[in-house]
This record gives C-alpha cells, structure tokens and sequence, in this order.
C-alpha cells in the first residue's frame, strides 16, 4: 500500500509541474502566437487592397463569422479615410488532398480584386500551381468566374480555387451589394 | 452532413488519405511488423480497434473538457496518456475475456503506443474540427485505411523474401520501394473523388 | 566510453536514421525541403537534450514501476513547449511541420534514449548522448531533404540549382512516393558501403 502511495505521489508531483510550466509557457506565448496569425492575414489583406488600413482589420466588429464549411469569415476592409473599400472572405476550400486556404478580396462594386493564399498544402508541382500568377490574376477584376479556365493536372485544386470564388461573390451580391453593410 | 458526404469521408480517409502512404503515420510498425501477413492482420486489428477507441475518448476529454477550461495547449501531454492508458485496458480487458484474440493481437498492444497513427489521427480530429460522427467515421476509415495496405504490403513481401535482389538492397531498403510503388498505386484513387 | 565516442556515435555507428531506422515517420513526411528538414532537426535535437538532461537529473527520484510514464510526462512538457513557442516565433515552419511537433512525443528515438541512456547515465553524459544523437538526426534528414528538394523542386532552400530551366524537375521526389524511394535508396546505398567494408577488413583479416 505504502508504494502505491509513492508512485502515485511521484506521478502526481511530475504531472503538476509540468501543468505548472504549460501554464507559464502559454502564457508567455499567447500574445505572440495571436500577433503571428493576425500578420500572416494582414499580408494577405494588404496585397489584395494596398491602401487599406490594416488596423482597422484587427478590430472585432469588422470580422464577421459565416456559419459555413467553406466560406468562413469575411472582413470588412477600411482606407485610411475610413471608407469601406471592400470585402475580404476566407476560404477553406477542399483540396485534392488537403484543404486549400486562402483569402479573396472583393471590392464594394462586386468584383475579385485579388486571391491570396494562407495555407496549400497540395501535391509539389502539380496542385500548388494555382499559386502561380498566371492563375490568380484571371480573377482580378471579374463578378463571375465561369470563364476562368482551370489548370489542366490541376483541376480539384484549380476548381476549389474557382468554387470558392465564386461562393464569396455570391454571397456579397445576395447580402452586401449596394455598399452598405445591411445585415 | 448527409449520408453521401460521409461516405466521401470514408473513402477519402481510407484511400486518398491513406495514413500511412501519404501522411507517414505509423511507420515503424508498418516497415517492423509487415515480415509476414499473419502478424500484418494482427497489427491492423489491434490498430483499428485501438484508433477507433482512443480517438474516441481524446475528443471527448478535448471538446467537454480541455478547450471549455481553455486548456487546448495541454492535449498532446493529455492524449498521450490517455492513449498509454487505452491500450493498457484494452490489453488487460482482451487477456480476461477472449484469451483467444489476445493470443493473436497480444504482443502488438504494447508496441501501439508507439505508433505515432494514434496520437496523429486524435490531433487531425481535433485540428480539422470534426463533430462526434465524422470524427468516428474518419477514425474507423483512416484504421482500416491502414490495416489494408499493411496486409498487403506483408503479402509482398512475403513473395520479395524469396526474390533474388542484391544484398545491399535486402530488408528495409527495398520495404521503402516497394511502399514507394504502392504509394504511386494509392495517388490515382485521388482522381476519383 | 569517452565524451567524443559518445558524441560520434549518434552520427555514424548508431545514427537513428539511417543505423537504426527509427523515428521514420518525420523523416518520410517533413523532408520535401530542406528548410522544413533544418527545422525539424533543431527542434528534435531540442527536445531530446531537454528530455535527457531532465530525465538524468530526476533518474533517482522517479520510482522503477512508474519511469516509463513519467519519462513521457517530461517529454510531453518539453514537446508542448517546442511547440508553443514555434507557433509564435517561426509561425510559417510551424505550418509547414504541421501535426509532427506534437508527434515528437511518440518518436520512439527519444523514448529509446530515456529508456536506454538518460535513466542509467549522468547529467553531462546524457547531454552529450542527446546532442549527438540530435546532431546525427538533423545530419540524415537534411541529407534525405537535400536529395529531394534538387531533384523535386529543382532548388536548395529556396535557390535555383539548375540554371535557365536545363533540367525540368521531377516532382514525384517531393510527394509521398518519392519519400519512400529516395530513402529506400539512400539505405541502399549505405549499405552497399557498409558491406564493401566490412568486406575489405575480412580480407586484411
């Protein structure tokens, strides 16, 4: 009996040290960690709208949660004269193998003005090819992306790109057409 | 989630997403104990049912416990002893009630703690923020996922034994090739989805 | 056995990845480039130093029917850490290297060396062990990565090698087939050296 008491003490003394040093750990790292996503999201923001205000893109009631697999959030996008100078939706489309996540800009008359990737993790030299420009820029400046060609041996991941797209316009022409945000 | 979208889990986990010919998970059990088929039935068994069983419990503690409590950052310390805890029931339950399975699976228990599939398949359930039934339906495909190509992979090499290949290439190297070709095979069920 | 043998062994004689083929899984998955491989290969050698030099010091403490879950304990903290830490300082490899931080913890070289090093062995010998061991790892999977990310991508980290398109690389090296082959091979070739060795001193024998 007196051993299991032992044991039990050593384990239980090892697991609340480690909980102890988690604990400090994550606290230390907490600020930082959100710092780092939030930057990774504001690059993105700032090559698809090279004048909006990036601040503006840190505060709550500008994100607004979609209840959606795919199609996410969206941001409402501010310049520095605070004026709404678009929309940027985050998607997570399904890939060939994995999920393909990227943001798209859509300004306030309704078409792309740009594609920014967050995360592809698709086959090297195949899937990933819809990083390429040759690629993205076929969206900017259109509403519909019918005739947006796919990539040939490419063509889930090219099509996850494409649906996803389309899935941000059609919500912004049914919810926020007319430049006001009416929710 | 309707029923056809679960179905596309399923295969997708046990083909597409092969966990071991594309996602590396569980490779030493998988080069260690693929020798003979006999054992490779053995180790799939023990894997779907030990998968299944803790990627149960992990996101259950996960979702009920830790992130209510905001204690996300403590899931790998948590899962893995929940993990080493599984097996070590499972091992003991087995040997009580069907002395007859545990000869066949017995000796693969312990070394499942070890097999990174575990702990890997109860981390992507909660990364990929699946509900109750996709999180089992992906649990049970990705374990059978792995339990076929370990069955097949030991009939292989079974037949390679007795192949004449060069010494240098004898054992693990032409395993890895061979795991390499069938992991050409598994890039083409990409296409049907 | 003296602190330089002890060092080298992890790079050659006992080298995890390419003597004792353990720990593959990492070693097929993260070596698609080698920043990803010089990555991992630090926080590996990270953890395995902490893991030991804890473990060494707690070695009388930690009665002998509880070690094997206390020893995972401690290398779960340490792996948290790592983990942790990477997320908010090198965010972009820590997206790259993905689930296998966490999977550290059942990476059985660093287990294998609590078991059969750290628990028996002083502080400074188990440091050296572990650095060695570290060292031998991130050595191997920088060497795998190198072999594919050339041949793959035609670039190592990040940089051209073949000027003006010459040579149109061939992808399958950087996607889960060509893992396998690529270490298949390079395990082959290894060995090849290893029995024309032993060869050559039978015959001085």
């Amino acid at each position: 009996m007196k051993k299991y008491v032992h044991l039990t003490l050593v384990l239980f003394i090892i697991a609340f040290l480690s909980g102890f040093l988690l604990g400090v750990v994550n606290e230390l790292t907490k600020g930082p960690i959100a710092e780092a996503q939030a930057r990774k999201l504001a690059n993105g923001v700032q090559n698809i709208f090279k004048d909006a205000n990036l601040e503006a893109l840190k505060d709550e009631n500008n994100i607004v949660k979609l209840n959606d697999k795919t199609l996410l959030e969206y941001y409402i996008v501010y310049n520095n004269d605070e004026e709404i100078i678009g929309y940027v939706f985050s998607v997570d489309g399904p890939g060939a193998y994995k999920a393909i996540q990227f943001i798209v800009g859509i300004d306030v008359n309704g078409k792309v003005r740009g594609i920014s990737y967050l995360n592809v993790e698709e086959t090297p030299g195949l899937g990933t090819r819809v990083k390429n420009e040759d690629f993205t820029n076929n969206f900017i400046g259109v509403d519909d992306v019918s005739n947006v060609d796919i990539i040939s041996g490419a063509t889930k991941s090219s099509n996850a790109v494409k649906n996803g797209v389309q899935r941000a316009l059609d919500y912004f022409n049914k919810n926020l057409k007319g430049g006001t945000n009416n929710e | 989630m309707n029923v056809g979208q679960l179905i596309a889990l399923a295969f997708s986990a046990i083909l597409i997403q092969n966990v071991m010919l594309t996602q590396f998970l569980g490779t030493c059990p998988f080069l260690g104990v693929s020798k003979k088929s006999q054992s490779a039935i053995g180790m799939g068994l023990a894997v779907i049912f030990v998968i299944t069983l803790s990627s149960i419990l992990t996101w259950t503690v996960y979702w009920l416990i830790l992130d209510p409590l905001n204690l996300q950052y403590m899931r790998t310390i948590v899962f893995i002893l929940i993990i080493s805890g599984v097996v070590q029931f499972v091992e003991m339950f087995i040997k009580k009630t069907a002395p007859v399975i545990y000869k066949m699976l017995g000796i693969y228990l312990p070394l499942i703690t070890t097999n990174c599939a575990v702990l890997g398949v109860a981390l992507i359930n909660i990364n990929k923020e699946f509900n109750f039934i996709e999180m089992v339906v992906y649990s049970v495909g990705i374990s059978v996922g792995y339990a076929l190509v370990i069955y097949v992979f030991s009939t292989i090499r079974e037949r390679i034994e007795r192949a004449p290949i060069p010494e240098s290439l004898k054992g693990t190297p032409i395993a890895l090739i061979i795991a390499g070709i069938m992991s050409i095979a598994f890039i083409g069920f990409a296409g049907i989805l | 056995m003296n602190n330089k043998d002890n060092f080298l062994k992890g790079i050659f004689t006992e080298n995890p990845v390419f003597m004792l083929v353990l720990g593959m899984c990492p070693v097929l998955a993260i070596t698609t480039s080698v920043s990803n491989a010089l990555g991992m290969g630090v926080a590996f050698t990270f953890v395995l130093i902490m893991s030991n030099v804890i473990i060494s010091l707690i070695r009388k403490f930690i009665p002998n029917d509880v070690r094997i879950p206390a020893y995972i304990v401690v290398i779960a903290t340490v792996v948290t850490i790592v983990d942790l830490f990477m997320q908010a300082y090198a965010y972009s490899l820590y997206e790259s290297l993905g689930i296998f931080i966490p999977l550290i913890v059942v990476n059985c070289i660093v287990l294998g060396r609590a078991e059969a090093f750290a628990s028996k062995n002083g502080v400074f010998a188990s440091f050296i062990d572990a650095l060695g061991m570290g060292v031998g790892y991130t050595l191997a999977i920088t060497l795998i990565s190198t072999v594919r990310e050339v041949l793959g991508s035609g670039t190592f980290l990040g940089i051209d090698v073949f000027p003006f398109d010459l040579v149109q690389p061939a992808s399958i090296f950087v996607i889960a087939p060509g893992a396998f082959i690529t270490l298949g091979i390079l395990l082959a070739i290894i060995n090849a050296i290893r029995f024309k060795r032993a060869k050559k001193a039978q015959a001085k024998e």
